[in-house]
């Protein structure tokens, strides 16, 4: 591993310069010392995983040629100044995983499905980084959706977090102070939410002397759940009385209903300052929109278009929404590089769906950055027989310190993919 | 129950049955099924023999079914073993089976999902909060969005149950007075629009204000018409159609109209009459400061002409002519709310004047409340027992409540008032697991268990009080409660959650359908197929009528836009009615339904396989096995060279896949004659190739080309042919057993929150048995369900 080349804690003038940040503000966690024991040797520290609902074509994405000296392919040309600072991984996929648009749910979990059978998720890939790392930010983690309020983060019972999927509430989250009555509400919100915690895991306690073995599963769920909550109510209480951060973003007023791309520009915007000042680590951004008719150019809806079934006119448009998004990714990396946060900042941007037109779930598309890895190739596997996608997701827990030696289907990290 | 779980899991993680069938796997199986062929990847040597296994489980049951359908070892190629050696194995592996499914059946404890949660908190406190979407999305099986084993938790859902309770209580505590009922009328004039007519819309000498504009801009929503508080309202819209032949249409949209809130809803569609004007009076619940938008739809203009460039007097194209609103409301029938009385008792809610009193003038200022008791403590102690109770479906002890007393007891010597002490108690209440979870413990039901049970399964709600103190264990009580049930208004939340996850019609908007390929399709009729199937389904049950209706029907529901889709002559108006098909009408049935066809296809295309995957799980009750790992997809093509069916048969070629598509794909050539959204088709439609089509669908030429011919013939695996539809529903109906043996599984699943297992089989078949006696009514079967061993047993 080479050396440590960010400083570990940041000056507090390097962050508001870099973050763009006009004002002074308190001191934050990150500032002081980490809390959690997490080795030394850890280069990245922050995870972002940018996932879309209907895929991207693949004859547009994966490059000609393996390796370091790949050709850029169609969608990557805009993306050139970064070649060096993301990798584009071919032929990989989730072992076990399929089910069309249903697979949503293992973009992160890489959990396989049976069909029709009651199988529960397991817990994603954000959230493992969160419950172990999370604790030490405002939000533990940040799971948003451009559009609705599924999303591919499942906590260790299998339970899917609702996506925030406003752009106006998140920043406000994030970045408004509560005015004194609200944060006085709040306070006793979580007054109270934590008595009526202690009543209702007690509750469950004398439930389990009445019921059988079959529900002891259930109502362990139930005391996880309660812990869980307890827990985190606990630390927001030490978060409402401290001031959030401020920041020279404007808030969005009005979103580009019938311009999913712009969306996705507009949380990516608020993703980059809610890591630059520190407010959380983990994010996932999941990017369902079906409106795209507001981009020049394009006259019929998303999911529409990726029901290609190899129409000229329907690809042409297509190509138009999925450079767009690309293009975001990329101004959204360009930001992270100049705030010196991308060599710990790894970020994903993948799909459930290799084929949308043909809800095929194998040959997802990958595109990976930041963390301190060495990029700059194309990790070309097989297209028919696909590697492993979990290895990379393995690779991306070790790099932030985490001692896991297995996650979901993995067979070990992804091979070819080296830090720097 | 609690012996078996130990039994299991002290006893090895052996196969029992298996000595017994090894001489019958080994001579009959292992050729082909062994470690090294894997046909059909199946290694019987490696399956699995734990009963912990499912998936393992389940392909056992599979073995078992193709061996007794004589599908396996297969019949043209391999030896057959005796009949006696059959049956020995069948009852070897079968009786093992029944052994293993019973070991872990039983509903594992059900958390209410969000539409439960929601009708609950509503009936429980007389208020009609929407909290769905502030919950997380409830896991799924079997379609169903009810099934204990599926329905996780999370300290985030936690989080979010405070947050609806508080909520729900405050819409409970919300004015400390009876709500004024007013009467108010408006029109589209009003400041913000002056500049809109003469330039946009037209306003005629009988004062009405033409628009010509389908929703858009300039924005209908009609100014100052806002719900002064949360209730029942009466709307009355009066106008007419204008320059228009047929009755015009617009939707009944509700929400915010502000850009923070994106809570539009689109309540209902209707039609004012053409030349005179009508008025359209309808009933509905608004929230306080919720507005109105009437967005007239599919009004059409000719090419070249706008009402700015001719001028609205001018202007030659289709109007809605608006001339009144009324709305009338709220309409308050209990008050105080039940919530507020059931918490309050005789304490009133008094408000606390803010520091600032012009504050409360203002818009969107929330007062404050306080309530004053004489007896604080005293008061707690009468109504939080009553509150548990209702709260907890059935009569509580002194340990139920002591928590919640506790609990206002510590608030109110913490310095908080009557009012937060008792709401912060109520909140625990309601995130009680005893709330949030259909307790049922081990073995057959007692009287409250199955009222909730029964309660749920067909109201999707709490039992009200006549329920709970029935003795439903006695079958004549069961089902004089489950008719009275059955003739409630809440029948409709049975139809809707049931459909929904039967036939997943929850997901019809998942697809928007192409607007070149389908022109014809709106709003209207999106909303019209779903109300056909809703009606339809509801009209079996209500009428008893049989389930060969599901298969095929003499009749449909049917308003003036599904009538227009089918090609119906006839038709007028756009509320429901049943009416007798004529005989080459294409319809009839389920599958001949337009919300059946749209959610089986995407927005562009339709799969033989897809439809036939549907048609097989939802209607027939088998669920096909799915592809072996590393099959891709087959890629669609719409460009109208090929169909998908050619495409697929190259794919039906190879054997290995064939052993299943000849099962599955058939019944999707059937429906090859219904395009994505229902309408009937000799031809594809394709964007690129084929013939042009001279035809105009809202005065546009469709730009869509005629494509290949159809082919909805096909072949079951035994043999029968089918040239089209009705042929295949012919052949189904010669079966009306199994498909009924679906439909009961299918409600014994939805009603007893639980997959239906191997073991249950034998109920089953029992329940169809009966069913068939008494000619297969759907309303009997409801019945027989609630009746059978599995609904009475947790």
């Amino acid at each position: 591993m080479s050396t440590f080349t960010f400083q570990k804690h940041l000056s507090r003038r390097a962050m508001l310069r870099g973050a763009g940040i006009t004002l002074g503000l308190p001191l934050l966690e990150a500032m002081t010392p980490a809390l959690a024991a997490v080795k030394e040797s850890k280069q990245a520290k922050r995870f972002v995983g940018v996932s879309m609902s209907l895929g991207l074509h693949n004859p547009n994405l994966v490059p000609e040629g393996a390796g370091r000296d790949y050709k850029p392919s169609r969608y990557l040309k805009s993306i050139q100044d970064l070649r060096n600072d993301f990798t584009v991984v071919s032929g990989s996929s989730h072992p076990g995983v399929t089910g069309g648009h249903t697979a949503e749910g293992s973009i992160y979990s890489a959990c396989p499905n049976a069909r029709g059978a009651t199988s529960r998720n397991t817990i994603s890939l954000d959230q493992l980084m969160a419950k172990q790392l999370g604790h030490e930010t405002r939000f533990p983690s940040l799971v948003l959706n451009t559009n609705s309020q599924t999303s591919p983060s499942y906590t260790e019972n299998g339970s899917m977090i609702p996506a925030e999927n406003s752009a106006m509430r998140l920043f406000t989250r994030l970045f408004v102070n509560d005015n004194p009555a609200e944060q006085k509400r709040q306070a006793e919100l979580i007054r109270s939410g934590r008595s009526v915690m202690d009543i209702v895991g007690a509750e469950a306690k004398s439930l389990q002397r009445e019921l059988g073995a079959g529900d002891r599963d259930k109502l362990d769920a139930w005391f996880t759940s309660v812990r869980d909550l307890e827990q985190r109510l606990a630390l927001n209480e030490a978060w409402t009385h401290k001031p959030k951060p401020k920041v020279s973003l404007q808030p969005p007023t009005k979103i580009p209903r019938d311009n999913e791309v712009a969306v996705d520009g507009i949380f990516l915007d608020i993703i980059h300052m809610a890591l630059a000042t520190d407010s959380t680590r983990f994010v996932t951004l999941h990017i369902t929109g079906n409106s795209v008719q507001g981009i020049e150019g394009v006259d019929e809806s998303y999911h529409s278009l990726s029901h290609h079934g190899m129409d000229e006119e329907k690809l042409a448009q297509l190509a138009i929404v999925e450079q767009g998004v690309i293009n975001q990714w990329g101004d959204f990396l360009r930001k992270l590089k100049t705030d010196k946060l991308l060599d710990e900042t790894m970020v994903l941007l993948t799909s459930n769906l290799g084929n949308a037109s043909a809800h095929d779930n194998k040959n997802m598309p990958v595109l990976f950055a930041g963390g301190g890895f060495k990029h700059g190739q194309h990790l070309a596997f097989d297209q028919k027989n696909n590697y492993p996608l979990p290895n990379l997701y393995l690779g991306a827990l070790q790099r932030l310190g985490l001692e896991e030696d297995k996650f979901a289907t993995s067979t070990g990290t992804m091979s070819g993919l080296e830090t720097a | 129950m609690k012996h078996l779980w130990l039994l299991l899991l002290c006893s090895p993680a052996a196969f029992a049955a298996l000595p017994a069938i090894q001489p019958f796997l080994d001579q009959n199986c292992m050729d082909c099924h062994d470690a090294e062929m894997k046909k059909g990847g199946l290694d019987l040597a490696a399956l699995s023999t734990d009963g912990a296994d499912a998936a393992a489980l389940k392909k056992w049951v599979r073995v078992f079914d193709r061996v007794a359908a004589g599908e396996m070892p297969p019949p043209k190629k391999k030896q057959q073993p005796s009949v006696d050696a059959m049956q020995d194995f069948m009852a070897a592996l079968g009786g093992d089976l029944v052994k293993k499914y019973n070991a872990q059946k039983g509903t594992v404890l059900r958390r209410l999902n969000r539409q439960e949660y929601q009708n609950t908190i509503n009936d429980l406190l007389g208020v009609k909060v929407s909290v769905i979407d502030s919950l997380p999305e409830d896991g799924r099986a079997q379609g169903f969005d009810n099934i204990g084993e599926a329905l996780s938790i999370s300290g985030i859902q936690m989080l979010r149950y405070m947050q609806a309770a508080e909520l729900a209580l405050n819409a409970a505590l919300f004015a400390d007075q009876w709500p004024e009922k007013t009467a108010e009328r408006a029109t589209l004039e009003s400041d913000r629009n002056k500049d809109n007519i003469g330039k946009h819309w037209l306003k005629r000498d009988d004062g009405a204000i033409v628009v010509f504009n389908n929703g858009g801009f300039p924005s209908t929503v009609i100014p100052n018409l806002r719900a002064k508080a949360s209730g029942t309202y009466k709307l009355r819209v009066t106008g007419y159609g204008y320059q228009i032949e047929e009755p015009v249409v617009f939707a009944l949209i509700t929400g915010s109209f502000n850009f923070r809130n994106a809570d539009n809803v689109t309540h209902s569609y209707h039609e004012l009459p053409v030349g005179k004007p009508g008025t359209v009076e309808v009933t509905l619940h608004l929230d306080q400061g919720k507005g109105i938008w009437i967005s007239a739809q599919g009004l059409n203009g000719p090419d070249g002409h706008s009402p700015v460039k001719d001028g609205p007097a001018n202007y030659p194209g289709e109007g809605l002519a608006l001339m009144s609103v009324e709305l009338e409301g709220p309409f308050i029938t209990e008050w105080p709310p039940r919530g507020q009385t059931m918490l309050l008792g005789d304490a009133r809610l008094r408000e606390v004047m803010p520091d600032k009193p012009w504050m409360r003038g203002k818009y969107g200022y929330k007062p404050v409340f306080t309530a004053d008791s004489a007896d604080p403590v005293g008061d707690s102690r009468k109504l939080l027992p009553a509150f548990v109770t209702a709260a907890f479906r059935r009569p509580v002890t002194t340990t139920d409540v002591e928590p919640f007393v506790k609990l206002f007891d510590a608030e109110f010597a913490e310095g908080r008032d009557f009012l937060v002490a008792m709401r912060t108690a109520a909140i625990a209440v309601l995130c009680s697991p005893e709330f949030l979870f259909l307790k049922e413990p081990a073995g057959r039901l007692n009287d409250h268990q199955l009222a909730t049970r029964l309660s749920y399964f067909l109201t999707r709600s709490a039992p009200d009080a006549e329920l709970l103190a029935a003795k439903l264990t006695q079958p004549e009580v069961l089902r004089t409660q489950t008719e009275r049930l059955l003739k409630s208004a809440t029948l409709d939340r049975f139809v809707t959650d049931f459909t929904d996850g039967w036939l997943n019609l929850r997901e019809i908007e998942f697809t928007t359908p192409d607007k070149q390929l389908y022109p014809e399709y709106d709003g209207l009729l999106l909303d019209s197929m779903l109300r056909e199937t809703r009606g339809f389904i509801t009209e079996l049950f209500r009428s008893n009528l049989g389930v060969a209706n599901i298969v095929h029907s003499d009749f449909a529901m049917l308003n003036s836009r599904m009538a227009r889709h089918y090609g119906i002559p006839g038709i007028s108006g756009l509320d429901l009615r049943k009416v007798k098909l004529p005989p080459d009408s294409h319809r009839g049935g389920v599958l001949t339904q337009a919300s059946v066809m749209k959610v089986s296809a995407n927005g562009t295309n339709t799969s033989p396989v897809v439809r036939g995957i549907f048609v097989m799980d939802r209607i027939l009750g088998m669920e096909p096995p799915p592809p072996p790992p590393g099959v891709p997809g087959v890629e669609p093509d719409i460009r109208g060279a090929n169909t998908l069916r050619e495409l697929l048969d190259k794919h039906r070629d190879m054997e290995s896949c064939n052993g299943c598509h000849r099962v599955i794909d058939p019944p999707g050539f059937a429906l090859e004659s219904y395009d994505v959204i229902g309408g009937w088709r000799d031809r594809f439609r394709s964007i690129d190739k084929g013939d042009q089509v001279n035809l105009k669908i809202e005065g546009r030429r469709v730009r869509y080309r005629l494509g290949p011919p159809v082919d909805a013939a096909g072949e079951l695996p035994d043999g029968a042919k089918f040239a089209n539809l009705a042929d295949f529903q012919k052949l189904l109906l010669a079966d009306e057993d199994r498909v009924t043996r679906s439909i009961t599984e299918k409600l014994l699943t939805f009603a007893a929150g639980r997959a239906m297992g191997f073991s249950d089989r034998a109920e089953i078949a029992r329940l169809v048995a009966a069913s068939k006696a008494k000619g297969h009514g759907m309303r009997d079967l409801i019945h027989a369900v609630v009746q059978s061993e599995v609904f009475r047993s947790k």
